[in-house]
């Protein structure tokens, strides 16, 4: 009887896996599925593990079919252009602009204090499931660098951190959430600028924490509107029930992001590295613990 | 037990003994994780003729895999930092 069983158990594992319609998946399916039928005691269950395989060729045949991504609309792949071109824009003007800049040669030292933050930062994001949306408290690390250095070192430097965070932190491939990543965060912060100027509220290089704070949440406004609006278009939802729906969830920690940024640019505006490092250092231990989230970019 | 464990590998008969998961549970389950990059799988590295029986595959956790499944582990418990969550380098 047992024998029965196990014959009947190792046909039905061959014939599952010769079904399977991608013929690597086949032949790793028939060694694999002999493996372990093998692997697993008992006639009976042995029986029952190949009975199941039925559902297994299923299950595997419907990951196959979900692996295509759903394709972006043209409205979609048209906007994410758009601002990945005008980003990269921004961060060519950006490094011109450091390369051909005055020395900056007094600020040196300063940078160490942020390596710390930026990497305690970098690997305490959250992720908005619902609306597929990343967060980070690395872009406040970030934001207070632009702060102090200027609007080209910020553009740059965001740049950068959506690079790393795509290339060690994100498992999702599109092309398309790389480049939209890649330009958002540097346009963002171009466009908080200009509006901010050509309203006559702010200019960078006064270091008043009230003003500091002003130019961090107009960059999380725009940041934030920008990424919930190539949500809206990738899902077909309205705009405004996306902004709204999502602002709600993230406006609480948003307030303590501005004030992590303004508080981080004062200090080292002020020279006091330690301010600043208490600074940053509260918040993001009062971030970790609570597991609050930070909307940043599509990822 | 593969988050405690990063070099840990486990077969798929090595999981369902754990889990109780049944077999057409779990393959498609490991099938995408792994397409995600949240595991990464390996075969046996002798020769199924050395060995005389099918070669098994294991399967190990990414870190991208851990850092996804600390997330799901501290979501479980809203408001709260789960230790596996929280022990994250």
């Amino acid at each position: 009887m047992p024998t029965i069983l196990l014959s009947a158990a190792r046909r039905l594992a061959r014939y599952h896996a010769a079904k399977i319609q991608d013929q690597g998946l086949a032949d790793r399916f028939l060694e694999e599925w002999s493996a372990d039928l093998d692997d697993t005691p008992g006639a009976f269950r042995k029986l029952l593990f190949a009975l199941d395989l039925f559902r297994a060729r299923r299950g595997i045949e419907s990951t196959l079919l979900s692996d295509e991504p759903v394709p972006f609309s043209k409205g979609t792949m048209a906007y994410v252009i758009s601002v990945a071109l005008a980003g990269f824009y921004v961060v060519v003007v950006g490094l011109l602009g450091i390369v051909g800049g005055p020395s900056r040669s007094r600020w040196d030292v300063s940078w160490v204090s942020f390596i710390p933050l930026y990497g305690m930062a970098a690997f305490s994001r959250r992720r908005l499931a619902k609306r597929g949306l990343t967060v980070s408290l690395a872009d406040s690390v970030i934001l207070a660098a632009t702060l102090v250095y200027g609007l080209y070192v910020g553009s740059v430097l965001l740049f950068i951190d959506a690079s790393i965070v795509w290339i060690f932190l994100t498992s999702q491939r599109r092309w398309q959430k790389l480049v939209f990543n890649l330009g958002c965060a540097p346009l963002s912060l171009i466009l908080a600028n200009t509006a901010l100027h050509l309203g006559g509220i702010f200019t960078l290089g006064r270091p008043v924490p009230a003003v500091l704070a002003v130019f961090a949440g107009a960059y999380y406004f725009v940041n934030f509107s920008l990424a919930t609006f190539a949500v809206s278009l990738a899902e077909g939802l309205s705009y405004v029930r996306v902004w709204r729906q999502t602002a709600l969830a993230v406006i609480p920690t948003y307030c303590a992001a501005i004030v992590l940024a303004a508080g981080l640019g004062w200090g080292f505006t002020i020279g006091s590295t330690a301010l600043t490092v208490f600074l940053g250092t509260t918040f993001l231990g009062g971030y970790l613990l609570t597991a609050q989230h930070w909307t940043r970019t599509l990822a | 037990m593969l988050l405690a464990d990063p070099n840990n590998e486990l077969s798929g008969a090595d999981f369902m003994k754990v889990t109780g998961l049944s077999s057409g549970t779990l393959y498609p389950i490991l099938l995408r994780f792994e397409t995600y990059g949240l595991v990464r799988s390996r075969w046996e590295q002798e020769a199924a003729s050395e060995l005389g029986r099918p070669r098994r595959r294991f399967y190990k956790m990414t870190s991208a895999g851990a850092s996804v499944a600390r997330a799901a582990i501290a979501d479980l418990v809203p408001g709260r930092v789960h230790p596996l969550a929280a022990s994250k380098a």
